[in-house]
């Protein structure tokens, strides 16, 4: 960490989100916007150079001399600090009178229009920006009963956003990766726990960009596979008479047949009619590479161009038309059709839409989106892969397959298995859309070993070969599989998704459980509140003490230094000691036993392996530090925790603030708040709903405006503190 | 995940390879007085279907195994080649015998077995779901920068696979190409200088890096400032592309020098011609001073490992070998070693090869290490509890493998080591110190197993 102390705080600071909604209105070119003697050389006195001045330097940082120039480096990189800290709510500590946001808010803003003026850039930490970085904005304050005065209306920033890796799969599936051999993914996603797919997250670079070339040429190859026979051309099956125009050398094509070509692989492409502009320009260049590279090289080196064009490889929301009074643009009725459809789908727009949008019937306003939006959720035709995403990839349980267990400690293990049961456990509470995330924490009910016969559609056992893959669930080595599912697990064992095997063998290690990522997830995803990344320097172990619980050995966490984060995580996940490391329910713990095993040798002295005992299982957990003291408490065992969560409403808000991110593709600002309350409105009052949720976000201001970042620099800095 | 930026890459190609480029003879001639050290050379040598431990062990020294055929080695094995006698498909190495060391022993059990481990033979995790991560190619690439940093080539089970993605990953989900067709690697290569359809594509592919510079520089232009620097990845690869492109244009004469001779085995339906052609456009891509890190993947990764050796008169698959079938009377084993040699010959060869060269005070292959391995670990239904290397070259003495015999001792002996130990010693060779590569076996964890394998290291 450096020499400044760890964050101490334990709730995110207001000063952070506003921060990120200021920020990002600054643009390069705007003038100041406060003076540095107004805003900022009292911010300085007022609230850091008693710790960071004349006569103390902490962390060997003095800034009483700061002026406000920032032309040598090593005043930026002291001001860079400076921001970072203000930006992650991290400085001033906790102990000392915090800043009001706006004026820490005040302070960043004018960071970032002197960096632009010094000809540089000011970016907030990458953690603010990735999906984990949302907590830090105060949920107290985004759902404060009154809005800050100042805040602008909900918008997005206008963005390119890099097509997924599963738009690009379902791309290929259909015509156009028709007979294209040697394509390969050249998208990544994020990795590791978390929503793996935010707008700001990625850029296409160039082993990327070198795969999306090679990937062209073998479309391009396919599509325009032709032979010549006894002179004669022929063109190969099932390939386009477009494309098959340009290739005969014998027939060379004339503009009208390069112009067809040109228009079908932009509708084949990009869904759309190739402009007159790009007409020409595409004409001109597949002209000039026949005349230098031959005739077929030539065309399909045209050909290839259009997959690569920047709109085949980015989502474009930029807005259209003219702004509002707050600078805001909705979105095209193009940009509008393909955000909704990628929203729920990984598909383009479905014929439907893209025949309204073609036929001018599709124009972009709140109610046509709503209607759209609708319809899609409606029509069960329509695979919306994009809502199971989104549980999997809020709960994390799908990454049960990334832990390494030995089957040699239990050969039922299918952690395949695991995953799709949960996914049809969600899929079931979805499609009843009664208090969805509450049944989601709390239901007895799961599939077991279920899979659906992909020709039959009927039910069948997901695994045959694990015979007792169903002990895993608490139910007896002699039950019997049903195809009448979901069934009830034993009473008092489980409770949702947190008890589901996948879920906790997600969140396990490869021979233990691991209440310490457990815990961060339940303080994460569902109390909304963050714990630091490991510091460099920790080099985290735990004892190697096999005689004793895996409780007693995480004592180690406690001393003071590491119990400042491990106290936000422990408690939270000691609770589902409750199971063991394959998510089988258990009443006592499994220890070695040092004197017996000691004793266990043969008659050369020789070890003959460990012997071990039961100890007696403790699951107590403590909810402490969520800023919400109807929920703080101890606990005696998961059960009691879940309930406790499930009830809350913090809980509840929290998964709503989740639903936005992965909807949004981005964080919420303090900004969005009247988003998050509406859709929260929307939940509650339909009876818990998640369709009734997601009509909301997917017709919210966030959804619907873009906004050009420096259009709204001067409204936000210049807000009334 | 951008290893390369559009100024990196310029960077690196000015200060390093593209210097090197315009003169590749002369410079390595006067690298030494000018006091510029040599770069230093990867070559793997990959074949599918898995090393038998017993055909790449002495045979004057027999292989201790316990009685499911595993090593059984009860601590460091380490013993001079000298007096011993190489097995029979290795004889074609034997003139490069005191350059050589034999490793057996290291596990790789993360990569998980069975026919292949695809990316996870050279990445050290398992790759049920593909390219998970960083390839010990890709790594060594960004160490030693070139034009091209890395030139992949090989042979699939099939002759109309022109790219396959296998065993290498720039990162997670980044695979990187082996190209099975020699004449689109040449053309990719040594196009500037091609003729016919080669040069056609060359000038192809340049026409397109300018339409594709110049339009995303027009989207660009229609972006907020924010997402221009989005967009900006985009061009800057183009850019970088582009620029390689201007290189090879530049620099023909070089090319023209050391390109191979394109011969009918560039298309040929045997499969052992195209490894060969494969082999040749590799060793000039490294002589021309194109590349530093090559890797020759002969049928390797799933589903491409069941080639057919017609060329060698095997017209078997390797599946079916690998299967214990055998072919007008010969035995499996017997066909694995012909097949074996055959590419010990081929390595045997590119050695030669890059021997002829003068660089510095001595050779290119001075300053160069070729392993020998298989993406299959210890057999064809391997499951990675050994992983023999032959190792060629010093790498400009930073290796000591001047004529050894090492063997790790038997998996979970506190002595054992695993291949991601002897990836990086190989990083550790090109200056990166690394603690672990890929992921750690996680039944090993008592193990000492972080950095590289010191009795290697010189």
């Amino acid at each position: 960490m450096g020499s400044w102390p760890l964050p101490r705080k334990l709730v995110p600071l207001i000063a952070g989100m506003v921060l990120a909604s200021a920020l990002s209105h600054v643009h390069a070119a705007e003038p100041p916007a406060t003076d540095f003697n107004v805003a900022v050389r009292p911010f300085l006195a007022q609230h850091c150079t008693k710790c960071h001045g004349e006569r103390k330097q902490a962390g060997k940082l003095a800034l009483h001399q700061l002026d406000g120039s920032l032309t040598s480096e090593k005043s930026r990189e002291t001001w860079a600090r400076i921001a970072e800290k203000l930006w992650l709510g991290e400085m001033p500590p906790e102990d000392e009178p915090r800043p009001s946001p706006h004026a820490s808010g005040r302070v960043v803003s004018w960071l970032t229009a002197e960096f632009a003026r010094a000809g540089h850039k000011l970016t907030p930490p990458p953690s603010l920006e990735l999906p984990g970085g949302g907590n830090r904005v105060s949920h107290e304050a985004i759902f404060a009963a009154s809005t800050t005065p100042g805040t602008p209306p909900p918008a997005t920033a206008a963005r390119l956003w890099r097509i997924s890796p599963q738009i690009y799969d379902d791309l290929l599936r259909g015509e156009l990766g028709k007979n294209a051999r040697g394509v390969t993914q050249p998208f990544s996603a994020l990795t590791g726990e978390g929503f793996k797919d935010f707008a700001g997250a990625f850029t296409v670079d160039e082993p990327t960009t070198g795969l999306l070339l090679r990937n062209a040429d073998a479309i391009v190859a396919a599509q325009t596979r032709f032979s010549y026979e006894a002179g004669k051309f022929k063109p190969a099956g099932n390939t386009m008479r477009e494309f098959m125009a340009l290739l005969d050398t014998n027939a060379p094509p004339t503009d009208v047949q390069l112009r067809a070509a040109i228009e079908r692989q932009f509708k084949l492409v990009l869904r759309r009619s190739a402009t007159a502009e790009e007409q020409e320009r595409f004409l001109s260049f597949a002209r000039k590479t026949m005349a230098d590279a031959g005739q077929v090289t030539g065309a399909r080196t045209t050909l290839a161009a259009v997959l690569l064009l920047p709109e085949a490889i980015f989502r474009s929301e930029l807005g259209a038309g003219e702004p509002d009074a707050h600078g805001r643009r909705m979105l095209s009725s193009t940009e509008l059709a393909a955000a909704l459809s990628f929203a729920l789908t990984d598909r383009p727009p479905d014929r439907a839409l893209q025949t309204a949008l073609d036929k001018g019937q599709f124009a972009a306003s709140r109610e046509a989106g709503e209607r759209e939006v609708r319809r899609i959720l409606a029509d069960d035709t329509l695979a919306k892969p994009r809502i199971l995403r989104f549980f999997r990839e809020f709960f994390g349980y799908h990454l049960a397959t990334e832990v390494f267990k030995d089957d040699k400690e239990n050969k039922d293990h299918e952690a395949r298995v695991l995953v799709s049961d949960t996914d049809r456990l969600v899929e079931f509470i979805v499609a009843q859309d009664r208090d969805v995330l509450g049944e989601l924490l709390t239901t007895r009910k799961a599939f077991v070993n279920f899979a659906v016969d992909f020709k039959k559609k009927t039910p069948k056992r997901a695994t045959e070969n694990k015979k007792n893959f169903h002990v895993a669930y608490g139910l007896p080595a002699d039950w019997q599989w049903t195809a009448e599912q979901p069934v009830e697990l034993p009473a008092g064992q489980r409770a949702g998704i947190l008890t589901q095997p996948s879920w906790l063998v997600a969140f396990s290690m490869n021979f233990d459980n691991h209440p310490i990522t457990r815990g961060k997830w339940v303080r994460e995803r569902l109390l909304g509140g963050t714990v630091p990344d490991l510091p460099i320097t920790v080099d985290a172990q735990l004892p190697n003490t096999p005689e004793q619980t895996l409780r007693q050995r995480l004592e180690v966490t406690k001393a003071e230094y590491c119990w400042q984060c491990h106290q936000r995580m422990n408690p939270l996940g000691l609770p589902f000691e409750q199971f063991d490391h394959f998510g089988r329910f258990r009443t006592t713990e499994r220890v070695q036993d040092k004197e017996a095993t000691a004793a266990n040798v043969d008659n050369k002295g020789k070890s003959r392996g460990p012997v071990f005992k039961e100890a007696p299982l403790d699951t107590r957990g403590v909810i402490a530090l969520t800023g919400d003291i109807r929920l703080d408490g101890d606990v005696t065992d998961p059960l009691a925790l879940i309930q406790k969560l499930a009830g809350s409403e913090r809980v509840r808000l929290v998964f709503v603030r989740h639903a936005f991110r992965y909807w949004m593709g981005r964080n919420e600002t303090l900004a969005d708040a009247p988003v998050l309350k509406a859709a929260d409105r929307a939940y509650v009052e339909s009876g818990g709903s998640f369709k009734a949720l997601l009509v909301s976000l997917l017709t919210s201001d966030a959804f619907l405006y873009r906004v050009n970042p420096s259009s709204r620099a001067a409204s936000v800095s210049t807000a009334p503190p | 995940m951008n290893f390369l930026t559009r100024r990196s890459f310029l960077h690196g190609t000015t200060l390093g390879t593209g210097t090197a480029l315009l003169a590749p003879m002369l410079q390595r001639l006067a690298a030494e007085s000018a006091g510029v050290a040599a770069p230093r050379r990867f070559v793997f040598v990959v074949e599918g279907n898995g090393v038998n431990p017993e055909q790449v062990q002495p045979t004057t020294f027999p292989r201790r195994k316990n009685a499911q055929n595993q090593n059984d080695t009860d601590g460091l094995v380490d013993v001079p080649l000298a007096g011993h006698e190489l097995s029979r498909a290795m004889e074609p190495l034997a003139e490069f015998k005191d350059r050589l060391t034999i490793i057996q022993g290291l596990s790789g059990r993360i990569c998980g077995g069975g026919h292949s481990n695809n990316f996870g033979a050279l990445g050290c995790y398992s790759s049920k779901k593909g390219a998970a991560g960083e390839t010990i190619d890709c790594a060594l690439a960004k160490a030693v920068p070139s034009l091209f940093p890395r030139v992949g080539l090989g042979i699939s089970d099939r002759a109309e696979h022109s790219i396959i993605y296998n065993i290498s990953a720039w990162g997670p989900d980044k695979a990187a190409p082996i190209q099975c067709r020699p004449d689109l690697a040449y053309n990719e290569l040594f196009g500037s200088v091609a003729q016919g359809a080669g040069r056609e594509d060359f000038v192809a592919r340049g026409n397109l890096l300018d339409f594709m510079v110049d339009d995303v520089k027009r989207v660009e232009r229609t972006l907020p400032a924010a997402e221009r620097e989005r967009l900006g990845n985009y061009l800057g690869a183009f850019e970088s592309m582009k620029h390689r492109h201007s290189r090879l244009n530049e620099i023909q004469n070089t090319l023209r020098a050391k390109a191979p001779v394109v011969t009918d085995k560039f298309r040929s339906e045997v499969e052992t011609d195209r490894l060969d052609a494969g082999f040749d456009i590799g060793t000039a891509a490294l002589i021309g001073g194109l590349t530093n890190v090559l890797v020759l993947a002969s049928g390797c990764g799933d589903p491409f490992f069941s080639v057919r050796f017609h060329g060698l008169g095997i017209p078997l698959d390797k599946h079916s070998i690998g299967h214990g079938k055998e072919h007008n009377g010969r035995p499996w084993d017997e066909l694995a070693i012909t097949i074996r040699r055959f590419h010990f010959e081929q390595m045997a060869r590119l050695a030669k090869k890059l021997q002829a060269v003068p660089e510095g005070r001595g050779t290119m292959l001075d300053n160069t290490v070729i392993v020998y391995m298989s993406d299959a670990a210890e057999s064809h239904h391997s499951r990675c509890w050994e992983w023999p290397m032959v190792v060629l070259g010093n790498c400009g003495g930073r290796l000591k493998t001047a004529g050894r015999f090492l063997n790790y001792p038997r998996y979970g002996h506190a002595a054992h080591r695993t291949t991601a130990n002897f990836y990086l010693t190989l990083l550790e060779a090109a200056g990166v110190r690394r603690d672990t590569f890929g992921l750690s076996d996680p039944n090993l964890k008592d193990l000492k197993l972080k950095g590289p394998l010191p009795e290697l290291l010189a």
